[in-house]
């Protein structure tokens, strides 16, 4: 579902631009659907009204899933993989903050050790769609009407196949593995990107910096380099940011159906596929690996909408 | 506000683990309903919630947003200044301009709920054109794969047409042109 927010991001860009600047406040115009709860605004006041309670939390998360990501031992001394047969299925307690599964393993040592592998899986797609999309999205922007043409029609094509389609093709062509559910997701991410890239360079292209440019002499490449890229990457930041979080989604979608990481990994996908058995007697192995999936992404996009935002005001 | 984040948080749900906290809620606790996809329509109510509650969140996101751009759109402030009542503006003005960026995605909405299906039917052990398409790609079964993803593609190609003609209904400005 990763276009899903690259779609919601169009729509909500198309249909927030003209409005911010005519809307004075503190929140400073209308923003995405993140962080607006009320005492957020309020919160958000004393920081100029760029950062909400929402952000804070969100940062919070995402700052602890870094220090999980790279030093796990901090946060989640014991061994992911020591199991204890004696403790096995055990409920969340003291002992075992998120219960333990079928063989004594500790969920949240394994949930907080997999957080290095489902991030980097969910970033390095991120990258390898944000990549393929802007070489696609410049390509068909600058190169002329017939380049543009082509590419156009390939990425139709490419939007003719739902996103998940996609990957699944181009896993049967590769084979599962987590390598692979990373570049498929990436893949399939990439049109979206493209078209967004496309439409930005665009704009950016005709406006008046880049003509005053133009007859100023300077050569196509010169202002394609030092004017146009730079106006066009800014965004790119805020559709990563949002498309990380749909990113871990998808790829944690693919390791549930045995097509990522497989299950001896801590990889949050796999330990959800591996809870799916004992979902009626230990709700606990799938609950907090997924409620991992769930907020690391709402934290990308509540993130995402802050940087959307400061770029917009800034 | 607080719509606004259920809507985020319905958007950012993934559908296994929705499909999950579903089967534990309403065939486990309350046992409701069945936890795999029997015929019937108890069958399909936690398959259907699965998919649609994410999607919901999605168009609920969007159309807020259009609802709010069309609240400041001119011709609510000239229906406002001919004295229409608020909630007869928002029924006859504001919700079938704000409709129209729902309606567009409705398409693409397609496309992700074939995308979603693979994940719920596998889940709910229903034995449809996503769980054969899983199934193919495991055991690499090239023709099926090919027949599956093109059958899909053109159903989601007919879809984006069929929408495409429901905004020309929906909006006079598109049929102008």
């Amino acid at each position: 579902m990763s276009d899903l927010e690259i779609q919601a991001g169009l729509a909500g860009a198309a249909a927030r631009r003209p409005r911010g600047a005519g809307r004075p406040g503190p929140a400073g115009g209308r923003t995405g659907a993140a962080g607006r709860g009320s005492d957020g605004r309020r919160f958000g006041q004393w920081f100029g009204g760029q950062i909400g309670l929402a952000e804070v939390l969100a940062a919070a998360f995402v700052l602890f899933l870094l220090v999980a990501a790279f030093a796990p031992g901090l946060v989640a001394p014991g061994d992911p993989l020591a199991i204890d047969p004696r403790s096995a299925f055990q409920g969340p307690s003291w002992v075992h903050w998120f219960g333990t599964d079928e063989s004594g393993r500790d969920v949240y040592t394994r949930v907080s050790h997999g957080t290095g592998s489902s991030l980097q899986i969910g970033v390095a797609a991120t990258l390898i769609g944000l990549g393929l999309g802007a070489v696609l999205g410049t390509v068909a922007g600058m190169l002329g009407a017939v380049v543009d043409f082509t590419v156009n029609r390939l990425l139709e094509v490419m939007f003719a196949f739902p996103g998940l389609l996609l990957a699944l093709l181009f896993i049967m062509i590769f084979g599962p593995g987590p390598a692979t559910a990373t570049f498929a997701v990436g893949l399939a991410t990439a049109p979206g990107y493209a078209r967004i890239i496309r439409a930005q360079l665009l704009s950016v292209r005709s406006s008046a910096f880049v003509e005053a440019a133009t007859v100023l002499g300077r050569s196509r490449a010169r202002i394609l380099v030092r004017h146009i890229l730079p106006n066009t990457l800014a965004p790119l930041l805020v559709l990563g940011t949002l498309g990380i979080g749909q990113a871990i989604i998808w790829a944690a979608a693919l390791s549930y159906l045995g097509l990522g990481a497989q299950p001896p990994a801590a990889e949050w996908g796999a330990m959800l596929s591996a809870g799916r058995t004992y979902l009626s007697t230990a709700v606990w192995m799938s609950f907090f690996p997924g409620l991992f999936v769930v907020l690391t992404s709402i934290s990308a996009t509540v993130l995402g909408r802050a940087v959307e935002r400061r770029l917009r005001h800034a | 506000m607080l719509g606004s984040g259920l809507e985020i948080g319905a958007a950012a749900l993934p559908h296994f683990w929705l499909a999950s906290a579903l089967i534990v809620v309403f065939s486990g606790w309350l046992g409701l309903l069945p936890p795999v996809s029997t015929p019937g329509p108890a069958g399909l109510v936690l398959p259907v919630l699965t998919l649609a509650l994410p999607l919901a969140g999605f168009l609920g996101q969007v159309m807020r947003e259009s609802m709010l751009t069309a609240l400041e759109a001119p011709f609510v402030i000239s229906a406002r200044a001919r004295g229409e009542s608020e909630a007869g503006i928002r029924r006859v003005h504001v919700l079938r301009h704000a409709s129209l960026p729902g309606i567009s995605l409705s398409g693409w909405a397609f496309g992700s709920l074939i995308s979603g299906a693979v994940v719920v039917e596998t889940i709910f052990a229903r034995p449809g054109l996503g769980r054969t398409l899983l199934n193919a790609v495991t055991v690499q079964d090239v023709p099926v794969v090919i027949g599956v993803v093109l059958f899909v593609a053109t159903a989601y190609i007919l879809m984006t047409l069929l929408t495409d003609l429901a905004q020309r209904v929906a909006d006079p400005r598109l049929r102008r042109s």
